[in-house]
């Protein structure tokens, strides 16, 4: 069990590389985990998430797989959801999409996170997960202030990142509005607080 | 593909997080919640009545 995340995470990591596992031996490709859940592996556990986003085509499969390991379909007095949920884990799992970023994200720079079990999960890149932000931050009139200062911090605590990929997809994300050297200047900013 | 350890990755965080001078908890703001869709909305209640259900509370904080 790791100590820098919260084990009810790791559980439930361990539960999705065991449902991933299952959709790559039916020679699938792996689920990916975007969203708050890598934001929260991103940040050490700062940002908190209640749920795993996923990305797969292959949902049927991938649904039946995380049955079969342990998670239900969620169900509530009067709400419907699409997700599932673990019985006493406190996670749910919800398929958000069928490609990554709706095709926008890049498949190569998925990585592969081992975890002490020995099993493993796809997650989106660091930088996809930055413009992802930036384009949630993006929907004026009403900008939304907490993904940009989501985007600053990940921005902040990534390391090894590909900058003029990072800009490309800010760009992209953004429609032109925003750009790598925005998110540079605002992130500084902070840094002189 | 490349591979990286949870061991490796929560290192690389935690040294990122000491150079940014990032000690304590709460530097990072919440979701607002405002662009979830309606079926993350109920799963998140489904699981917060289900933990308390169980006398808990949930191990995360969500606007929904």
């Amino acid at each position: 069990m790791s100590e820098f995340y919260r084990p009810e995470l790791v559980e439930a990591l361990n539960l999705l590389a065991e449902a991933s596992d299952a959709v790559a031996e039916l020679g699938h490709q792996r689920p990916v985990l975007v969203g708050g859940a890598a934001a929260e592996l991103a940040t050490l556990g700062e940002l908190i998430s209640g749920d795993l986003d996923i990305v797969t085509p292959w949902q049927q499969e991938f649904e039946d797989a995380l049955e079969a390991a342990g998670f239900v379909r969620s169900i509530g007095p009067g709400s419907f959801s699409r997700g599932f949920q673990h019985p006493y884990l406190d996670i749910g799992v919800e398929v958000v999409g069928s490609t990554l970023l709706d095709g926008r994200g890049s498949y190569d720079r998925v990585f592969l996170l081992r975890l002490e079990s020995g099993r493993a999960v796809s997650v989106i890149c660091i930088e996809d997960l930055i413009a992802d932000r930036m384009a949630q931050y993006n929907s004026p009139p009403n900008y939304d202030l907490q993904a940009l200062d989501q985007a600053e911090k990940l921005y902040q605590l990534a390391f090894d990142l590909d900058k003029a990929y990072l800009d490309k997809r800010i760009t992209e994300e953004t429609a032109g509005d925003f750009d790598l050297a925005f998110l540079e200047k605002k992130a500084d900013a902070r840094d002189n607080d | 593909m490349r591979e990286i350890t949870i061991k490796e990755l929560a290192a690389k965080v935690s040294q990122k997080k000491a150079e940014m001078g990032y000690s304590g908890g709460g530097f990072v703001q919440p979701n607002s919640g405002r662009r979830r869709t309606e079926s993350k909305r109920a799963l998140l209640r489904n699981i917060e009545a289900a933990a308390k259900a169980r006398g808990e509370e949930p191990t995360f904080k969500a606007n929904y």
